[in-house]
């Protein structure tokens, strides 16, 4: 396991090492900030532009600025945004509660109702019933989060009043932005949970625990879920990587002061460091999270562990 | 990162409520490139709101009236070509009780010029080179003839025995001013909230409490107006204002803008390089239908770079009439009977200007229709951006703000060679623009800039396109009108019936 453990480790520290270069690179290539920070002001002359440069230490060759950045990021500083003149580590990490408040109150909408939806489907298969289900799990996959989120501020904001249209602050702030960020996962939960639940409940076990007597709940939720969830609780690890880039939409439309809304104007304003930075702590959120599902999986199934 | 603020702040919610009850008003202001990055004054300012209400320029251009008032100082003077000496106003205090000196001005100056800052607004400060200390209450500034006054009309001094005592990003993220409003709250990127300054120098603000937030997206501002989120939002565009105007608690405001829409022609490619094929194209183009069809009639030709609001603007000067039988006659004289194809595409951004793509489709349609074919190219603000500064742009649309309200402005920005003249320059008009800015006399000044927009005219150095209003959807209870200058003034708002 400890081999394992190392062997996933290294992997995960590359991948944020890809992840941190190509965006370095990616960045430089695509536009020059210099520019764009006097967008506003014509009248600027090749002398501002370069003390600019200087101040920006965007005048020194490629490769120097790639290894300061190195240097600079694995001692865990990701520099100072471009726009903001603040470092931009903790501008981020500042955001992150607010990210992962939005986050996870999508994950759990998505494993309490996507888990409704497919038992009540696998339960009643080929009925109405299911066929409504996949019916709205085919629109949970496929509706725009875009759209879906000014649907449901028009709605439930601007024509009843019920909740705040944006921003961020008690829960009826949060009930909107989570829904829509959670259609996606609980469409995807439904219909593994369905798929997997049919295939439990026809096996010997369920007919055995049925002939015992056993009240049909019980024999559902105990006998049934407990061996049908297994994939779906590895799937809802693997979304909740979905969820942080979904995350960036849904943060953009409901006005979510999280990372994902300051990643966005920070790709607008062209503001390298931020975006750096962004790129990393969302490459960080996601190789840590595969790495706990495997980590999680190795532990419950040696087989993988060993091979 | 949160300049005195605690964690999760609602403003959205505070002023919901308050919007209606209490005495606040909340704005949801535009994103992209017009974010409030920094409120230290001498890295932004300009047609940011929030700087307007906690700090004070120098002296304001009237738009009405096209005269230079009073801000903080209370009269000036012409002391000599270069030498103009202000006089401040004896009363005013920044909001922690220190007076406003001379001092401070040639702090702020000095600090906005000083290279080492690199500072993103020194761009605006072109004409002026310094300030000089007279008296505690006397400053000369020392420039150009022409530009100091622009200058001083969006130059906010800040206080200089604080900001050094603090240091600069403390003093950035605490602002002290003396304008009507006392800082209270930042969280970058997200919203500002201020207090109204009740020893302010001037008539104190019935509003009392003020939040700005920093909104990305159009369709969201429209929702949280609607809602009761939102007082008031700009950036309305063109396509909204019938959904606003169905909503009896909102009303659609608009002022004529200082920004000038037109097209960018690359005057070194060929065969743009031809003055015929460049009076062919802005005879082609139906502008006037793209305002009163796009644009709901909010808006009005434009011959000139500078709107009609800015000094010395030419009334004489006629846009280029839309004629394309004219256009086509012309393209044959230049040797294109046929007309031609363009092999690089038009170029727009999308959702910069509120509405540059679509015109950019008519103005596509339009020139095909005279026999010149082309592509349309669409980015986002940044990638056309881009583009346009690297000199990548054979025809594109753009536009020119003038938040300074400086005569000379857009034309030294975008034909003088020192500047980013790298689409259409030429020796003669950099010696016209050269010399306005030497000129004293008001009489010589409106006679020169009448020569350089009748020379760039002429030549088709851009294709004039339109001056569009700022519209703003607004609160229908708040008594506030919109500024030419683009900076949202609450100073004398109020709400009507509480």
């Amino acid at each position: 396991m400890q081999r394992y453990f190392f062997k996933r480790f290294i992997r995960a520290v590359i991948v944020v090492w890809l992840v941190a270069t190509t965006f370095f690179f990616a960045l430089r290539m695509i536009s020059d900030p210099v520019e764009l920070l006097f967008s506003q002001s014509g009248m600027v002359t090749p002398q501002e532009k370069q003390a600019m440069r200087e101040f920006l230490k965007l005048d020194s060759p490629i490769h120097i600025q790639y290894a300061d950045f190195l240097f600079s990021a694995v001692q865990g500083d990701m520099g100072h945004s471009f726009r903001f003149r603040q470092p931009a580590l903790p501008m981020l990490l500042g955001r992150l509660p607010a990210t992962l408040e939005l986050t996870f109150a999508a994950l759990a909408i998505a494993a309490v109702i996507g888990s409704i939806l497919g038992i009540v489907a696998a339960l009643k298969p080929h009925t109405l019933v299911d066929h409504f289900t996949i019916f709205l799990s085919l629109l949970g996959q496929s509706v725009p989060v875009f759209w879906l989120g000014i649907v449901l501020m028009l709605i439930f904001a601007v024509q009843l009043g019920w909740l705040p249209a944006t921003g961020r602050g008690d829960l009826s702030h949060l009930i909107l932005p989570a829904f829509c960020l959670s259609t996606y996962p609980t469409a995807s939960v439904a219909r593994l949970l369905r798929s997997s639940m049919m295939d439990v409940m026809s096996q010997d076990y369920i007919r055995t625990a049925r002939a015992k007597g056993l009240p049909e709940t019980v024999v559902v939720i105990r006998h049934g879920l407990r061996n049908a969830a297994i994939p779906a609780i590895t799937m809802l690890g693997l979304l909740l990587s979905r969820l942080l880039g979904g995350a960036v939409v849904v943060e953009t439309i409901f006005d979510w002061p999280g990372i994902g809304s300051l990643a966005y104007k920070a790709i607008s304003l062209r503001d390298f460091t931020m975006v750096q930075a962004a790129s990393v702590v969302f490459g960080v959120a996601v190789v840590v999270t595969n790495f706990v599902v495997d980590m999680i999986y190795a532990w419950i199934d040696p087989r993988i562990r060993y091979a | 990162m949160l300049a005195s603020c605690g964690k999760g702040s609602d403003p959205g919610a505070g002023s919901r409520e308050a919007g209606g009850r209490k005495n606040s008003v909340t704005m949801a202001a535009s994103g992209g490139a017009s974010y409030v990055l920094y409120m230290d004054p001498t890295l932004q300012g300009l047609r940011f709101s929030p700087h307007t209400h906690v700090y004070d320029p120098i002296v304001r251009y009237n738009p009405g009236t096209q005269q230079w008032e009073p801000m903080l100082a209370l009269s000036w003077e012409r002391i000599d070509r270069n030498r103009m000496r202000f006089y401040l106003r004896r009363e005013v205090e920044f909001h922690n009780g220190s007076p406003l000196t001379a001092h401070d001005v040639a702090f702020t100056l000095g600090r906005i010029k000083d290279p080492e800052l690199a500072s993103p607004v020194n761009g605006f400060y072109h004409a002026v080179s310094r300030a000089e200390v007279i008296d505690d209450h006397t400053f000369d500034v020392i420039g150009k003839a022409y530009g100091i006054l622009p200058a001083m009309n969006v130059f906010m001094p800040v206080d200089q025995e604080t900001f050094e005592a603090v240091g600069a990003e403390a003093y950035n993220l605490n602002p002290i001013g003396t304008g009507p409003y006392h800082f209270v709250e930042w969280e970058l990127d997200n919203f500002i909230t201020l207090r109204v300054n009740t020893d302010y120098w001037g008539e104190t603000p019935k509003i009392e409490h003020v939040t700005f937030r920093f909104v990305s997206d159009r369709a969201t501002k429209m929702l949280m107006l609607q809602s009761g989120e939102a007082d008031i939002i700009d950036e309305v565009s063109p396509d909204m204002i019938d959904d606003l105007e169905k909503h009896p608690q909102i009303d659609v405001r608009s002022v004529p803008s200082h920004r000038t829409n037109f097209i960018t022609i690359n005057t070194f490619r060929e065969p743009f390089d031809d003055v015929r094929v460049r009076q062919a194209m802005a005879h082609a183009i139906h502008w006037q239908e793209i305002i009163d069809k796009l644009y709901g009639g909010l808006g009005y030709r434009q011959a000139a770079l500078s709107p009609k609001i800015i000094e010395h603007y030419d009334p004489d000067l006629e846009p280029y009439d839309y004629d394309p039988e004219k256009a086509r006659q012309l393209l044959a004289e230049a040797g294109f009977p046929n007309g031609f194809t363009v092999d690089d595409p038009f170029k727009t951004p999308v959702g910069w200007m509120p509405i540059d793509n679509i015109a950019s489709e008519v103005i596509v349609a339009n020139l095909e229709a005279v026999g010149i074919r082309m592509g349309l190219w669409m980015a986002e603000e940044a990638s056309y951006n881009d583009k346009w500064l690297n000199k990548d742009v054979t025809l594109g649309f753009f536009s020119c703000g003038n938040q300074m309200f400086a005569a000379d402005f857009c034309y030294n920005a975008h034909f003088h060679p020192n500047f980013r003249g790298f689409y259409f320059n030429h020796p003669q008009l950099t010696n016209m623009l050269d010399d306005f800015s030497d000129t004293v006399d008001p009489d010589q000044q409106r006679a020169a800039m009448k020569e350089i927009q009748r020379f760039v005219h002429e030549n088709v150095g851009y294709i004039p396109g339109f001056v569009g209003d700022f519209i703003y959807g607004v609160n229908a209870k708040l008594e506030w009108e919109p500024s030419s200058d683009e900076r949202v003034y609450l100073h004398n708002a109020e709400w009507r019936s509480r």
